[in-house]
């Protein structure tokens, strides 16, 4: 998988996470309407105060060739912990209410996040924790899949999220646009739910070599 | 990666001459402890001629591969005064004579696309969902034919006129050629090799460039730009694009080259273009 693909994947999974860590503490709180997409998992993932889940990408190239396929792990624990490992190309992120880190191996470089920044990235997901009326309307678009649309277009939003929902109610899809004429479907798989490891889980270090660099 | 090479030469010619008579002597002496008759060995310089011919057949072979070209990058924007940016992971689409497409990611997903053949240049910056398509001019954009530009400066094509080589002269250890294409004149420094270590286009006025071949891909058999510098003449930006995953497609896909700018999208201006140019990496 080449970096930059590597790279667009990541950040996606990214907001994925967000979204449903962000989304947990929405139902942690009062469960005031909400997204159907998401309940079953907000409500597992407050209770538990941890999910784990493989993770599977398949991304299109919008610049010709095969689609790309690239396996990890996620990582959540609400309220807005998330961290993401992909052992094939070395890449982790990891995000948290004070920031966060996103270790790029192509670049041999750490890059930190600000608070801000982290919240810009999880700018999609808070709109689940509003109950997600604000940004988003959500349609059923056939037997456990629902459409969630953006009701206007923001920097860092898609326009679309196709979710799809295993027999429990847990997400064992999503499918949305990279923004740039890509198409990408992630793939849940196993999830687990355990007690949380604590923030300390959510700090990722700078391989050895590695240049530290903050996000401008 | 392979055939590092330093850029221009950082001696002096005197320095340099002080040098290689050190090495000289010591060599003289080595041979003179071990018993042997120390003979002085002439280094005959390479004839101008020589070293043309040597650019030609590379170029000529940098030219046929050039005819599609898939590649990834990474990418350090440097900007003087500004913090340093992280470096920005993208991937080159080449055509030759005159196309490109750049596409660099970040953060938020795709940060800028970048493309352009002949005269036409097209930008998108997805994430803000603003594009620009113009025709290249001198009034707007600055430079003429920025496809070609982009092309030459990326596969190192840079074809002198026949007529420019005869007035050649050294800088160092390099040839210099210098050339006129309309207002603007080009230069190309060639080391012994046949490569180029550096290139520049002056346009009146004072404004231009530069590029820095500083390391060289062998492994296809063809010597590419593995590890580049492109500045500004004014020192206001320095991009430095490391090369890697070469591929030479059979034929170049013109859909792939064109940057889809969806309906709808906002105008981007020619300075945010540049400034999303010059935060590649921090988008």
């Amino acid at each position: 998988m080449s970096p930059a693909a590597t790279r667009r994947r990541a950040v996606v999974v990214l907001g994925v996470a967000l979204a449903l860590a962000l989304a947990s503490r929405a139902e942690a709180t009062p469960p005031t309407g909400g997204l159907a997409a998401t309940r079953t998992l907000v409500a597992r993932l407050a209770a538990a105060g941890r999910g784990e889940t493989a993770v599977t990408l398949t991304r299109s190239d919008p610049m010709g060739g095969p689609a790309q396929v690239e396996r990890g792990r996620l990582a959540l624990e609400p309220p807005d912990r998330v961290r993401l490992d992909f052992p094939g190309s070395g890449e982790r992120i990891a995000v948290r209410g004070d920031g966060g880190e996103w270790v790029q191996p192509a670049a041999r470089q750490m890059v930190r996040l600000k608070r801000e920044q982290t919240a810009r990235v999880a700018g999609l997901w808070e709109v689940f924790l509003r109950g997600g009326n604000e940004r988003f309307a959500e349609r059923v678009a056939g037997e456990r899949r629902f459409v969630l649309e953006a009701r206007e277009s923001e920097e860092g939003l898609p326009e679309r999220i196709t979710v799809f929902l295993d027999a429990r109610g847990l997400p064992v899809a999503l499918e949305m646009d990279d923004w740039a004429g890509g198409g990408v479907r992630y793939a849940f798989k196993a999830w687990r739910f355990s007690r949380p490891s604590g923030a300390r889980a959510f700090v990722l270090r700078p391989p050895s070599g590695f240049t530290v660099v903050d996000l401008p | 990666m392979s055939g590092a090479r330093g850029t221009a030469p950082a001696g002096t010619p005197r320095a340099a001459r002080a040098g290689r008579s050190l090495a000289s002597s010591l060599l003289v002496l080595i041979l003179a402890v071990a018993g042997c008759a120390p003979h002085l060995v002439r280094v005959a310089e390479i004839a101008p001629a020589l070293r043309a011919e040597r650019y030609r057949l590379a170029l000529a072979e940098r030219e046929a591969r050039g005819a599609a070209v898939d590649a990834q990058l990474l990418l350090w924007a440097e900007v003087p005064a500004a913090s340093r940016l992280p470096g920005a992971e993208g991937r080159l689409l080449l055509a030759a004579p005159d196309a490109f497409r750049l596409r660099v990611g970040s953060l938020f997903g795709t940060a800028l696309d970048l493309g352009a053949r002949g005269d036409s240049l097209s930008a998108y910056v997805p994430s803000r969902r603003k594009g620009l398509t113009l025709d290249a001019s001198r009034d707007s954009l600055g430079i003429l034919r920025p496809g070609g530009l982009a092309f030459r400066a990326l596969s190192a094509a840079w074809r002198p006129p026949d007529s420019a080589w005869p007035a050649a002269d050294w800088r160092d250890t390099l040839l210099r050629v210098w050339w006129l294409e309309d207002a603007d004149t080009l230069a190309v420094a060639v080391g012994s090799d046949g490569l180029p270590a550096w290139a520049t286009l002056a346009r009146p006025g004072g404004a231009g460039g530069q590029v820095t071949y500083r390391a060289w891909d062998r492994s296809t058999g063809t010597a590419w730009p593995a590890l580049l510098d492109l500045e500004d003449r004014g020192g206001g930006f320095r991009l430095t694009c490391k090369v890697s995953r070469v591929r030479f497609p059979a034929r170049p896909d013109s859909l792939r080259l064109t940057v889809p700018i969806p309906a709808g999208a906002d105008r981007l201006t020619l300075a945010g273009l540049r400034r999303a140019l010059e935060r590649l990496g921090g988008l």
